[in-house]
């Protein structure tokens, strides 16, 4: 079986780094974009398994991106986990609302993300609620 | 010598009062002029009041000759001895009564004018807004603060309806505050009022409207205070700004070090030697303290300025206290580190509080964590005591114990003493502090009992509340949401029928688990984040913000039908059956009393 390709988007190339070396390391395919346009550029031509979302962002906002991802035909199958520093309220409605499988708060636990993203990938898994991990 | 009492006045009552003629009274006063120089200055004879220190040197006067003195012999008397200090022994009892009488009168005089004019001081130099109005709303005060706020002189403002001064201000708001104080009474608060300061920039005011009576009782005069407190909201909203941009800024790096860091130490990029293992695993140790101080931090500061809500539940302590306890827990892999024995006692059975879970693991963590910390050999304890109307837990430990110069300062922020130098965890100096906070957050006390050499204990209690209790405390706090938003607000409440007869037929656990289930399955059927289920032990309440009695209905018919999937599955008995209530704000009651009189009646 080939590998899961995931579309890391944040706009701090150091988190990209850092967090795209973490999914390498356990054997996912990491596509990294550090913009909303490239990132949506990038999900038409690599067509990701899964989608690692910022939601603050210069230029688009990720959640402009995700409205976006999910009114594209060929897109809005991809399950998308939204990953955010912010303390706006709200948001974790707005995203769920919008399509996104799960919100995370930075600073997260990679082990929970990993956790997060396997279940992601289970067929089987179920997502009622919105989830959200922080520490 | 002219009499004429126009050229003297006042002259006549100056004589009556000191009792002496009015001849008399003008053959003293060409020597009053000696004796008061100040009257040199105006001639005499001339338009002069007499001052009270005339009039008591009139009656001095009197006084002297009626005792024999000459004029001449008076005058220079009064001249060398002045009037106040003597007068008084000296005088007989009537002029003594009269010259008071006067002194007394221009006392008065005087005090009256310097308290106006104290009055027109402090009207016009307060720095809050004073506007006074009529029962007509017509200006009738408009002082200096007034003039500079709004860029309205007193004259363009006074005698003139408030409406027609062109306040650039929300005069609706004020308008209906002015109604409300004259229809209540009573002194009425209206904060955060838009307006324009100086006509320009948007600010915001609050302001006080205080009735006061006049002789028509049912028709009040008004004094509007109010304060620029657009300083003070810019100031608040800066401060809550600063909490959560310093979480953000500071954990954002924060994740990059931590995960560099503990990606070389995995090994991920390549092999490293045990040195660079070592200092890798401190600096991690500390990045991971630095993240702990941060949360602690937002934590005291949201406790502090009461933004932390609390997610009340019926909540299992004892269940706490077991998986913190268990074998497989980290505090027993430190306490095996250590040496100790970490153990718990508890009651058999459930023991149910309404509290937020997540924080009462905080609290028995940082206890806990505490307690280890300070103790090098022998056993930390938790202890749950179940009493009537509250729980009790005991934290306690085998270890130094504090002494009591130290006490005061134990739940103090930032106060660590008797640092330990071993390895663990190192303290954020919050944790105590924190605890405190979460404890009386939910209503209860925490204290300690120490004792140096032998241990210290910390215990806490959280009170029990009753199914209404905690019912009505969702209902308010979700009712001055929907005031403030002015929204909508449904609330149902979910009852097992008959409940006691079945907890007695069929036992109160297998009831117990029934409940749990239809718990789970009401939570899962929720939609929106701010909706929110309670669970007592015969009824679950849900709160359903912002939604109208149609939308609420079919919310739990949804709901209905989910947990009837859910039983079917689980093979419960036929027997349990549930009633459901709807009531909705603003329809159905407008106080937490009246939707929860009808929600269980």
């Amino acid at each position: 079986m080939s590998k899961k390709k995931i579309l890391f988007v944040d706009d701090e190339p150091e988190t990209v780094v850092m967090i795209s070396s973490r999914l390498r390391a356990n054997d996912y395919e990491v596509l990294a974009a550090t913009s909303g346009p490239e990132s949506i550029h990038l999900a038409r031509e690599f067509k990701p398994d899964l989608i690692l979302l910022d939601i603050i962002m210069p230029a688009m906002e990720g959640y402009d991106v995700l409205l976006k991802l999910k009114a594209e035909d060929d897109l809005s199958q991809i399950p998308v986990i939204v990953l955010t520093a912010a303390a706006r309220k709200n948001l974790e409605g707005m995203c769920v609302k919008a399509g996104a499988k799960a919100v995370v708060f930075k600073p997260f636990n990679p082990a929970e993300l990993l956790a997060l993203i396997k279940k992601a990938f289970d067929p089987n898994s179920k997502w009622r609620r919105p989830e959200s991990i922080c520490e | 010598m002219e009499h004429n009492s126009g050229r003297l006045y006042g002259s006549i009552e100056a004589s009556k009062k000191v009792k002496i003629s009015l001849r008399q009274l003008y053959h003293w006063v060409d020597i009053l002029q000696v004796v008061t120089p100040k009257t040199q200055k105006y001639g005499i004879r001339q338009f002069r009041r007499f001052t009270a220190r005339d009039l008591m040197v009139l009656g001095k006067m009197k006084m002297l000759i009626e005792k024999g003195y000459t004029l001449h012999a008076a005058t220079k008397m009064i001249k060398n001895n002045g009037i106040e200090d003597k007068f008084q022994e000296a005088s007989s009892e009537e002029n003594h009564s009269t010259a008071h009488l006067v002194v007394e009168h221009s006392r008065v005089v005087e005090e009256l004018r310097k308290t106006r004019q104290e009055t027109e001081l402090i009207l016009s130099s307060i720095t809050s807004i004073l506007i006074g109005l009529n029962p007509n709303n017509f200006v009738t005060h408009w002082n200096a603060s007034a003039e500079v706020t709004f860029g309205i002189t007193r004259e363009n403002a006074v005698n003139k309806p408030l409406d027609s001064c062109e306040i650039q201000w929300d005069s609706a708001a004020v308008l209906e505050g002015i109604k409300k104080c004259r229809r209540t009474g009573r002194p009425t608060r209206i904060n955060d009022i838009r307006f324009l300061r100086l006509g320009q920039q948007e600010g915001f005011l609050g302001i006080t409207i205080i009735p006061v009576k006049n002789e028509a009782k049912d028709r009040l005069d008004l004094l509007i205070f109010g304060a620029d407190i657009t300083e003070r909201k810019k100031l608040e909203q800066m401060k809550d700004e600063f909490v959560s941009t310093v979480s953000h800024e500071l954990r954002t790096p924060l994740t990059v070090i931590r995960e560099g860091v503990s990606q070389v130490l995995d090994g991920i990029l390549g092999p490293t030697t045990e040195d660079q293992q070592k200092f890798l695993a401190i600096s991690l140790q500390a990045i991971d303290r630095l993240g702990r101080i941060i949360n602690d931090l937002l934590d005291i500061s949201k406790i502090e300025a009461e933004k932390l809500e609390l997610k009340l539940d019926l909540v299992d302590v004892n269940h706490i206290i077991q998986e913190i306890t268990a074998s497989s827990s980290p505090f027993q892999f430190r306490a095996k580190d250590k040496g100790l024995v970490l153990k718990a006692n508890v009651p058999p059975g459930k023991v149910e509080v309404y509290a937020d879970k997540d924080k009462l693991i905080q609290i028995f963590t940082n206890l806990i964590g505490n307690a280890m910390k300070f103790t090098e050999k022998g056993s930390v304890e938790v202890v749950l005591i179940e009493q009537a109307d509250s729980i009790e837990c005991h934290v306690s430990d085998t270890g130094r114990g504090i002494s009591q110069e130290d006490l005061p300062k134990v739940f103090a922020k930032f106060q660590q003493f008797g640092r330990t130098n071993g390895p663990g965890e190192k303290g954020t100096g919050l944790g105590l502090a924190i605890s405190k906070g979460l404890v009386e957050m939910h209503r209860g006390q925490i204290w300690i009992k120490t004792e140096l050499g032998k241990g210290t204990s910390f215990i806490f209690t959280i009170p029990k509340l009753t199914e209404k209790e905690i019912f009505k405390d969702h209902i308010t706090k979700a009712l001055r949401k929907a005031i403030e938003r002015e929204n909508s607000l449904s609330v149902a409440l979910f009852e097992v029928k008959d409940f006691s007869s079945l907890e007695k037929k069929l036992g109160q656990e297998k009831v117990a688990r029934f409940m749990e289930s239809l718990e789970r399955s009401i939570k899962q059927s929720l939609r929106h984040k701010a909706d929110i289920a309670v669970r007592s032990r015969r009824g679950i309440l849900v709160i359903l913000p912002s939604t109208n009695k149609e939308d609420a209905l079919s919310a739990i018919n949804r709901m209905e039908q989910d947990y009837q999937k859910a039983f079917s599955k689980a093979g419960f008995s036929e027997e349990m059956r549930i009633t459901k209530k709807v009531v909705s704000f603003p329809d159905d009651g407008q106080t937490e009393e009246e939707i929860l009189a009808q929600l269980m009646e």
